[in-house]
């Protein structure tokens, strides 16, 4: 865990600081590979941008509005309102910031007449190098720890040694995201059907939520116990596999053989 | 082997969603390992107050866990210390006046067994006492003073840490604040 490191007067955060630049470095990727999905590098340079602000923005917004009371009872409302904008990171609602998201990406595809399963495509390695991002980000605050482990590779972290989540995470992006860079740079995703990136991204974090969430010792549940991020992963996991099921002909097409002259 | 059809697909999709949703229930977190707040326990307001397990005067084990679903008032306290001995009243009167909805635990810090008894029969004490006469609970809780009291809601989060004495008023306006939580 390292929430921060002092360079002489200057305090950096570091989640916030892995945050930021794990946003540059996806752009930087998305941009790079964006000739390979037929895209140009300001197109996705600009969408991925402007997602990213459009779901940071939500998010807040959301949190706002659910902590209403909070921000109401700062005076004078100056202070208010640059509360309210601050720089502060678990301040953020996720479903807010994914419905926002979602809804700014909808309407970017159809302002630029841009196919929107093709662009999800071109995106998915902002997405994965995100979530790398946030495994460090994570790592250095602390969040997202494991359980207790006896384990050789267990970290000292919360009073105990324990298996390093954060970690796994990360390393099964960096495995979703080189994986991803070497069909994208071999060609091999070259005629594929729109959206099946997306689908095969969708279906590595869903196994990747779905086998760590045990391990964790945070996390989120709801009713009887149930481990929120497992239950999204196993839907991920669904949906990815009713896309292929969707795509795929309704009957085996038998090749008949050339006839001889 | 890949699937070819729409129906195999769709057979392939619904094994793995059997097997995932079995993996799932199985991997349920227990009720008594809900974490309320996300966060790791720890001896700070905001956080799920660390369970530990002690023993009482007359040896039997209590464990900060066994008060789970209702409010505590975790008081660290020492039979030399005169404010802890000042405010053992409120602490009995409170006790008794929320018997059942809240419970005050107190926790003598670095004292063997039987001073602690002695000193819990002279002053009338009937709420739990647990002794930690090597002090771990203590230094867990970063106890720096006597006494020290920390305000546990109903689902184990620490809301207010006070060092010092506790007035009676003060004592019943923060348990009926913990009950109101």
């Amino acid at each position: 865990m390292l929430p921060t490191i002092v360079v002489g007067p200057v305090s950096l955060r570091m989640p916030g600081l892995a945050l930021i630049v794990g946003v540059w470095i996806a752009l930087e990727i998305a941009s790079r590979l964006a000739q390979h999905q037929d895209f140009s590098e300001d197109q996705l340079f600009s969408a991925g941008f402007c997602l990213h602000v459009a779901r940071l923005a939500g998010a807040r917004l959301g949190f706002v509005l659910l902590n209403l009371d909070l921000y109401t009872s700062i005076t004078p409302l100056s202070r208010a309102v640059l509360a309210a904008f601050a720089l502060s990171s678990g301040t953020e609602n996720i479903w807010f910031g994914l419905v926002a998201g979602g809804a700014f990406f909808w309407w970017f595809a159809q302002q630029n007449e841009l196919a929107p399963l093709r662009l999800a495509d071109a995106l998915v390695p902002a997405v994965l190098m995100m979530g790398i991002a946030v495994g460090f980000a994570n790592f250095f605050s602390g969040d997202y720890y494991g359980v207790f482990t006896t384990l050789p590779w267990g970290i000292d972290l919360w009073g105990g040694v324990r298996h390093p989540t954060q970690i796994y995470f990360l390393l099964a992006c960096v495995i979703l995201l080189g994986g991803l860079i070497w069909l994208l740079l071999t060609d091999r995703a070259q005629g594929w059907p729109p959206g099946t990136i997306s689908q095969l991204c969708l279906l590595g974090l869903g196994v990747a939520w779905l086998l760590i969430e045990p391990l964790r010792a945070d996390s989120p549940v709801f009713g009887d116990g149930w481990r929120i991020w497992q239950m999204i992963g196993l839907t991920a996991i669904v949906v990815s596999l009713l896309g292929f099921a969707w795509r795929a002909p309704s009957q085996a097409q038998n090749v008949q053989p050339a006839e001889q002259p | 082997m890949m699937p070819h059809t729409r129906l195999q697909w769709l057979i392939l999709t619904a094994v793995i969603a059997v097997i995932g949703g079995s993996w799932i229930v199985a991997n349920r977190v227990p009720e008594e390992a809900v974490n309320p707040t996300g966060r790791p326990p720890s001896a700070s307001i905001g956080h799920p107050a660390p369970d530990f397990t002690l023993q009482t005067p007359d040896g039997d084990s209590i464990s900060l866990s066994d008060f789970r679903g209702q409010a505590v008032v975790l008081n660290f306290w020492a039979t030399w210390c005169s404010i802890c001995r000042t405010e053992t009243p409120h602490l009995q009167a409170a006790s008794l006046e929320f018997q059942g909805e809240a419970a005050v635990f107190g926790v003598s810090v670095r004292e063997p067994a039987h001073l602690v008894a002695s000193t819990v029969e002279d002053r009338g004490i009937t709420y739990p006492i647990a002794v930690d006469s090597a002090g771990e609970v203590g230094q867990l809780y970063l106890v720096r003073a006597f006494p020290t009291t920390y305000f546990i809601d109903s689902r184990g989060v620490i809301v207010e840490i006070r060092t010092g004495g506790l007035s009676e008023p003060l004592l019943l306006a923060r348990l009926q604040d913990l009950l109101i939580q």
